[in-house]
């Protein structure tokens, strides 16, 4: 079922900035993720969304119904920012229940749904501290707690997790993904961690300044990129004209001239016989290593394990070969 | 949040600092004549108490007249300076600097170079010689401090704390009182007392305006510093610091009470 319908919205700021008009379909219970570079609109598309900037055109359709014209605090929506924006005056279980208290819930009934939910962020025994005695993860698990405790309609993450070291991080987006399977919230994410999406995100939108590039499932996106911009933010970097990719593949006659493939670096390995280059440069990662090969008239990257990428070194003649199932086509 | 150490010896100098110019007034008010070449006065007596807390001496009243003066300029103030304040950083207006500039004008332009103005238009408006003319005037020196602590407060504000707040269902109102109020609150009391202070502290703007009619303690106190008994002119000065500190540590205990309390707010 659908839960979030939004046609032609549009919204222009300073004539600096303009959301073009753009279409986007939220399902029931999934985990959607809105991808780009910084300055993309995708923060500015998930406050239409919740109601924190109206849009200049365009219509919000919740369920059915046409909220454009709906304020924020009557959308049910809950939303978590990159800090926790906890309330300082008030305890954890205030600030949990404070969602709880602004819909007129009875004080028995939120105080016990304020304990379950922070039972399930593994903050209980924190009920009776104040937010500046809890360290920033605590905090935005505790600002986590106060966004579920609500049962919103659709929880809203502003890069909730960007602010948080590596440990915690990784922390914070199982709970948060295991959290929302469970309770089957509808979830709008904004990030510029692609490792995030591919994580977290059953299905993601692309954006780039201001238009939705592609929407699929990370792993479609990935493989089966529309166009160029998509193709290189989801880290493709060898992307290669037709005639060239011949030099790689036997492409079949299908491929014509103005067509380009895509052959991403997992799929290119280095062997005993194939098309040969010489070793440019070397990068290497904790388990992988990227290296770039050049070919007659062009470069690509292939990634290998960091293991075998030590017995290169720069100068090295290679044999290159391509999985032929990976490659795919686009319009140039 | 971890508490400043301070090095006694520079306590008990800040103490001695603050205590040293009640104690010629504390003499002054206890002796009969303290002429040059005396060190303390000569002759005790409590004359100048006596005269100062005199059954028809006006001291009281004059103590609740300042009060409540500074209490309606202090409500005002609040009332006018929150918005105002909310405005000028949240509002996107034009012409901001502008608009600021004017309001906190009443800091470099002393209220005695536009009182004559005012004068008359009270005149007109038969608001000299009320309390309420008093408590108009008073506005105008004590509002840019207000606005200045209010305007602040909302800067160090971020505004995403108050979305949260609205996505969780709280409406324009719920947010102010649950939200922003409780954040304002440590910057108010430095508004809110400064407010009270300087109404407490104008002679010549009240003296213009209430004509003599509405009695502050000022007005009673001047007349004697200036020329008239020194003896009760001490007393009297020593009554209204009195006041002054009841009143800013009585401030202090009713709104950061909380803060007090807990004393880990990052407010």
């Amino acid at each position: 079922m659908t839960v979030l319908r939004l046609k032609e919205i549009e919204k222009t700021y300073d004539s600096e900035f303009t959301l073009a008009p753009l279409e986007l379909v939220i399902e029931e219970g999934e985990f959607f993720t809105l991808i780009g570079p910084s300055g993309c609109g995708k923060t500015t598309l998930l406050k239409v969304i919740a109601g924190l900037v109206t849009p200049d055109k365009g219509t919000i359709h919740h369920k059915g119904q046409d909220i454009t014209e709906v304020v924020a605090e009557r959308r049910h929506f809950a939303m978590m920012f990159q800090q926790p924006h906890l309330f300082p005056h008030m305890t954890v279980e205030q600030n949990v229940s404070f969602g709880l208290r602004m819909n007129k819930v009875p004080k028995t009934e939120r105080t016990r749904r304020a304990k379950e939910a922070l039972r399930q962020v593994g903050l209980e025994s924190f009920a009776a501290r104040y937010p500046s005695e809890l360290s920033g993860g605590q905090q935005q698990r505790v600002s986590l707690a106060r966004a579920l405790v609500v049962e919103p309609e659709l929880l809203l993450l502003d890069e909730p997790f960007s602010a948080l070291d590596p440990q915690l991080k990784d922390e914070m987006q199982h709970l948060v993904k295991q959290l929302q399977k469970q309770l089957g919230i509808t979830t709008v994410c904004v990030t510029h961690d692609q490792q995030e999406a591919f994580l977290l995100a059953d299905r993601m939108a692309v954006m780039k300044e201001g238009k939705i590039l592609q929407v699929g499932a990370p792993h479609t996106l990935y493989s089966h990129p529309d166009t160029r911009d998509v193709a290189s933010f989801l880290g493709h970097t060898n992307v290669l004209a037709a005639q060239d990719a011949a030099a790689l593949i036997p492409l079949t006659s299908l491929v014509r001239d103005n067509q380009l493939v895509i052959i991403p670096s997992e799929a290119i390995r280095l062997e005993e016989t194939g098309t040969l280059g010489v070793i440019k440069h070397i990068q290497l990662q904790k388990d992988t290593a990227l290296v770039t090969v050049a070919l007659s008239k062009f470069e690509v990257v292939a990634k290998v394990w960091a293991s075998r990428a030590s017995n290169y070194k720069l100068g090295d003649q290679v044999f290159l070969n391509v999985e032929p199932n990976a490659i795919h086509l686009i319009p140039n | 949040m971890r508490s400043l150490r301070v090095p006694y010896s520079v306590l008990i100098l800040l103490c001695f600092l603050f205590v040293i110019p009640f104690i010629p007034a504390l003499l002054a008010s206890l002796g009969g004549v303290w002429r040059f070449p005396l060190v303390i006065p000569e002759g005790w007596s409590f004359r100048a108490w006596e005269a100062v807390f005199r059954e028809n001496s006006g001291t009281l009243s004059a103590i609740w007249t300042s009060l409540w003066i500074a209490l309606c300029v202090t409500v005002i103030n609040v009332l006018v300076s929150v918005p105002a304040a909310y405005a000028l950083v949240r509002g996107n207006l034009r012409y901001r600097a502008a608009i600021e500039a004017i309001l906190l004008a009443p800091i470099f332009v002393p209220a005695l170079a536009v009182v004559m103005g005012i004068h008359l238009t009270f005149l007109r408006l038969g608001l000299t010689e009320t309390v309420l003319g008093v408590v108009l005037v008073h506005l105008a020196p004590s509002m840019p401090y207000v606005i200045r602590a209010a305007m602040i407060s909302f800067e160090t504000m971020n505004r995403e704390t108050e979305q949260a707040a609205q996505l969780l269902g709280a409406g324009p109102w719920s947010r102010f009182l649950f939200v922003i109020l409780p954040h304002l609150r440590a910057g108010l009391v430095a508004g809110v007392t400064l407010s009270m202070l300087i109404s407490l502290s104008q002679y010549s703007v009240t003296l213009l305006i209430g004509g003599g009619q509405v009695v502050t303690l000022p007005i009673l106190l001047f007349p004697y510093i200036s020329g008239g008994d020194t003896s009760i002119g001490s007393a009297y000065t020593l009554v209204f610091s009195a006041v002054a500190l009841l009143l800013v540590i009585s401030l202090d205990v009713a709104l950061r009470g909380h803060y007090k309390k807990k004393g880990r707010s990052r407010v």
